[in-house]
């Protein structure tokens, strides 16, 4: 008789016998029930400036409190968390944070917003849904930074909590995401459209890794479709890979292949392209997506890393030619502060 | 002794190859969907998973 949970939350549909836990390595099978087991158990806790999600387009300058369990339905081979990443709960201290503690922590810290983030904040879907639920409440916003691996019935239900995402999209290749992953491109795509269709503001980062996902056809073929069904206005961040975890026999990122996928990226028709992990000239700073505007050479938001030296917009509009800006400039949260 | 005198060299060699070739693929053979986690009590603070289904095979 099989005595078997079968786990919705992901495409990976894991069968877990009592006992064990599924691919994440959070969700377990215990007395007939299956637990989410990092439930207000966080393993870090942190204030980051927006810019380091990377958000350029959401309350720029702003800090927001980080927060993760151990935990991942992917397996990336390069993971730069995969030592909280590819934990198992019990290898691994942990605070006590239940959704109201949380939420109060982060006030206390004077964050007007919470990222679910450094793992995947879709694993430990209980705990980001309530703590979103209780941070709406308070006035917070919430932002998710996820590989976007998940069902479409759990993700619906979490959106109308979820004001602004980072969505990973890996690579636009479904052997990509298999062999580097262990994963599929189908359901992330199908994340990244629900967001849209639901409001919530998106942007995307794709780390380019040598030899694996940095050539011109795949990058842009996967501008286009983000173009066409995401819309032109999408940021899209490229980001540099360092070697890491078990991929450290490749070298990083050249920077010319960062900047060379952005030119790529701006001629294929997106308005907005960043570059990564690496001083970029001009690949760090908002400009103009008009084409007309007389100012369009001077940056709109000018950063260095996750700093802006400065910000030109005036109430989400270029002051040179009055064009609307895409994104989330200001905050009902922001101007109580 | 006798019995690995009676033997030839290669006999013994291709045996004691093909255990190694079974062990070798036992071990490595790729990991179940899901692993046994250690026996831990349910704790406080687990939750109960919202998306789920039991085994209807029964
Ligand atoms: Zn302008």
């Amino acid at each position: 008789m099989p005595d078997w949970i079968e786990c919705q939350l992901c495409p990976k549909y894991c069968r877990i016998p009592e006992g064990g836990v599924g691919d994440c390595r959070v969700r377990m099978h215990l007395d007939g029930k299956l637990l989410a087991t990092t439930y207000g158990r966080p393993c870090s806790v942190h204030m980051d400036p927006i810019e380091k999600k990377p958000l350029f387009h959401f309350l720029p300058g702003t800090g927001i409190f980080s927060v993760a369990t151990v935990g991942c339905n992917l397996h990336c081979r390069n993971c730069q968390n995969h030592t909280i990443s590819q934990a198992m709960p019990e290898e691994f201290a942990a605070y006590e944070a239940m959704p109201e503690k949380l939420v109060e922590v982060a006030q206390g810290e004077g964050a007007i917003s919470i990222a679910y983030t450094y793992t995947e904040p879709l694993v430990y879907y209980e705990y980001t849904l309530d703590c979103a639920q209780r941070a709406h409440v308070a006035g917070l916003n919430n932002v998710l930074v996820s590989a976007g691996y998940v069902n479409q019935k759990p993700l619906g239900k979490l959106l109308p909590y979820i004001d602004a995402a980072n969505v990973d999209l890996k690579a636009f290749d479904n052997e990509f995401y298999k062999n580097e992953c262990g994963a599929t491109l189908k359901p992330v795509l199908a994340t990244l459209e629900a967001l849209v269709e639901k409001g919530v503001w998106l942007e995307i980062t794709n780390l380019l890794i040598p030899t694996l996902n940095d050539h011109p056809a795949m990058i842009e073929k996967m501008c286009r479709w983000i173009g066409e069904h995401l819309g032109w206005e999408v940021p899209l961040h490229f980001s540099r890979f360092h070697p890491r975890h078990e991929l450290t026999f490749l070298p990083a990122t050249p920077a010319q292949t960062l900047e060379d996928a952005r030119n790529l990226a701006l001629e294929v028709g997106l308005r907005h392209v960043y570059v990564g992990n690496l001083r970029s000239r001009e690949g760090e700073h908002t400009f103009c997506p008009s084409g007309a505007c007389p100012g369009r050479a001077t940056p709109l938001v000018e950063r260095v890393g996750y700093q802006v030296l400065a910000n030109r917009l005036q109430d989400g509009h270029c002051p040179d030619c009055g064009i609307a800006v895409a994104g989330r400039w200001t905050s009902a949260a922001l101007e109580a502060v | 002794m006798k019995l690995l005198r009676k033997w030839s060299r290669r006999k013994f060699l291709t045996t004691a190859g093909g255990a190694f070739l079974v062990a070798g693929t036992i071990a490595l053979w790729p990991r179940r969907r899901s692993a046994r986690g250690p026996a831990i009590p349910v704790k406080p603070w687990h939750r109960e998973s919202l998306y789920e289904e039991h085994d209807l095979a029964g």
